[in-house]
């Protein structure tokens, strides 16, 4: 299988969860525009937390849908690992972004 | 070539209970093996187990190679689950297009899908994805295929259509399908289990399907 294919496969995975995520990492960038580094452990946790719970939700109410990339050949440990560090890299990011430009 | 998958040492349990413990089952490429069992035997168990997402002791052997996950390798084996499992908000051109599949060959086969290549799988029928999920299972590249009841939600012209498919596919490679229409299965599978007390009978003639107490012929 292509790295392309595999890519766009684990991209329709982490469209189950991303606008909920993309709304968190924007809420926490705006909280972290307006209250500075002081804020940031509140946030952090914030995110790690609604993660968490995503996952959570995802694993039990979705989980039939794995057989779907597993007949791909991709393993929910994969869909997992990377959906996972990539959003929580875009919400470092942000932070590290609004921090410079501020 | 021909390949062989056979599974056994297999160990299952819940709450003390044990549900799978002397089993032995063999696959083979241009063969449709057919595991029957009465509810909460442990049917679909072990063939998650062969396929990889149910973790326990076992031993799973495709032609002598030991596998834990053998799914992980591409073109090993696929599974149908007794669920649906495509994410509804695919389309049929997607689910092909991932599958590697042709849509020209699936309609000619299934006409009623004609005008529903840009369809969402949620917009499906029971009937109509039940049939999508197992062409895309069936169909693709692979040595072996584990079915989990194919044939519910479909209907009787389906069905002759799915035993059909499956007898050319078979060809291919290996089935294991289980089902509670037994008559469809003892019809088309070249091997019969049957699977109790948590252990596998490899049945002799039709007539041990009721020696072991499955069903009532």
């Amino acid at each position: 299988m292509t790295i392309h294919k595999t890519i766009r496969l684990i991209f329709t995975f982490y469209k189950s969860f991303l606008l909920a995520s993309l709304l968190i990492t924007g809420a926490c960038g705006v909280l972290f525009a307006e209250y500075g580094m002081g804020v940031f452990k509140v946030l952090f946790w914030l995110k790690t937390i609604t993660l968490a719970i995503t996952f959570y939700f995802i694993n039990t109410y979705k989980a039939k849908e794995y057989y779907y990339y597993q007949n791909l050949g991709i393993s929910r440990v994969l869909l997992w690992s990377t959906t996972l560090i990539f959003d929580f890299m875009l919400f470092v990011l942000m932070v590290v972004l609004l921090y410079k430009f501020k | 070539m021909t390949h062989i998958l056979e599974t056994d040492s297999v160990q299952l349990q819940f709450n003390g209970r044990i549900i799978l413990s002397d089993i032995y089952l063999r696959l083979e490429t241009g063969k449709i093996t057919g595991l029957l069992g009465r509810n909460g035997e442990g049917k679909t168990c072990l063939m998650k187990m062969i396929h990889g997402s149910l973790q326990g002791d076992k031993s799973v052997r495709i032609d002598k190679r030991s596998y834990n996950e053998p799914y992980k390798k591409r073109g090993l084996l696929l599974y149908l689950p007794q669920f649906n499992f495509i994410p509804h908000s695919l389309s049929l051109k997607r689910i092909f297009k991932d599958f590697e599949l042709d849509y020209d060959i699936f309609q000619k086969t299934f006409p009623e899908f004609g005008v529903k290549y840009l369809k969402a799988a949620g917009s499906l029928s029971g009937g109509e994805l039940r049939l999508v999920e197992l062409y895309i299972t069936v169909k693709p590249a692979a040595q072996f295929a584990l079915l989990d009841e194919p044939f519910t939600h479909l209907n009787p012209l389906q069905i002759e259509k799915v035993k059909a498919l499956l007898t050319e596919e078979k060809t291919n490679k290996g089935l294991l399908i289980t089902d509670h229409m037994y008559r469809h299965i003892t019809t088309i599978c070249d091997s019969l289990y049957i699977l109790i007390n948590g252990k596998t009978h490899l049945t002799k003639s039709v007539a041990d399907i009721e020696r072991l107490g499955y069903a009532r012929l």
